[in-house]
Parts: C-alpha cells; sequence; structure tokens
C-alpha cells in the first residue's frame, strides 16, 4: 500500500530517520541557525488576465524584481 | 466576453489564461493539499480549461490530443499549428 505522504495529516510527522518534522510556524518554535520559508497561506487570488501578466496568482508572490550589479557598488 | 463569440485568437489567450491558473494552483496544493479553498479555485479553473479546449475544437480543430474526439475527424495535420503567423 502506497505509504500516505499527506504529511499536513500527520502533524506530528516524524521521518524514518526520526526527526521530527511537525509544522512549526509560530516564531519561538524554530531552530537557531536552521533556514526556514512561512508558510503560505491562500486567501485570495488575482484576476487571471492580471496573473499571467504579472507570473503568479497570488498577491502575496507578486514581489517587486531589484536587478542590479552583484558587489560592485557604482 | 462568452467564449463562443471569441475569435481564435482571444480563444487561445483565454486558454492560456486559465490554464496558468491551473497550473498555479497546481504547485499550490501540491505543499497544501488540505487546503479547501484552494481546491474549490483548480476545480472552477480546470473545469473553465477543459470547456475553452472544447470549444477550441469544436471550432478550430484539437489544440492537444485531449480534445481531439473523432467527430472532426483527423484534422489535427490540417490546421495551422496554434503559433503559425504569430511573429508579424
Amino acid at each position: 500500500m502506497m505509504r500516505n505522504y499527506n504529511l499536513s495529516q500527520q502533524p506530528d510527522y516524524n521521518c524514518s530517520c526520526g526527526r521530527d518534522f511537525s509544522y512549526k510556524t509560530t516564531q519561538d518554535e524554530f531552530v537557531v541557525a536552521m533556514a526556514y520559508v512561512p508558510w503560505q497561506n491562500f486567501t485570495e487570488m488575482c484576476d487571471p488576465e492580471k496573473g499571467l501578466q504579472q507570473g503568479t496568482i497570488f498577491p502575496e508572490l507578486d514581489l517587486p524584481f531589484y536587478g542590479g550589479k552583484a558587489g560592485r557598488r557604482r | 466576453m462568452m467564449m463562443n463569440q471569441m475569435n481564435r485568437a482571444e480563444l487561445l489567450h483565454w486558454i492560456d489564461v486559465v490554464s496558468f491558473v491551473v497550473t498555479d494552483m497546481t504547485l499550490y496544493l501540491d505543499s497544501h493539499p488540505e487546503d479547501a479553498k484552494a481546491q474549490e479555485v483548480f476545480q472552477k479553473y480546470l473545469g473553465m480549461r477543459k470547456g475553452a479546449l472544447k470549444t477550441f475544437a469544436q471550432k478550430y480543430g484539437p489544440l492537444v490530443v485531449d480534445s481531439a474526439d473523432m467527430g472532426n475527424n483527423w484534422v489535427w495535420c490540417d490546421m495551422p499549428l496554434p503559433w503559425e503567423g504569430d511573429c508579424r
């Protein structure tokens, strides 16, 4: 039987290697020196035409692009 | 604008628009399988995509093999390619 890899049904999903992968969302629960990505929550979607133009239908992901020369300050 | 009033280019664009929503929502649902609201939006736009492909197939011939039905027999290779005439 294919093992159910649906993480969210097992909030305290323990990987076979024994480490705890439970969903840590609040600030204080995070381990120092470990990178994390804040969890995205779908609230609203922008107009589909605009979504196609800007490259995402999620307003929270429509971020400005600050292109520029890395390093050397001009 | 209703789909059947759209010309070929408009319908192609509409298929791009709804397909993009389906793709973006798929990515979101991959990491948020439990999100009911997202599933609802996904189902809605998936239906719109299928409807648009079906309309396109009826009017101009199948765009993708999924909407090729033997009704319009095998016109697949006779119809202009979707991007033809685009580099004006």
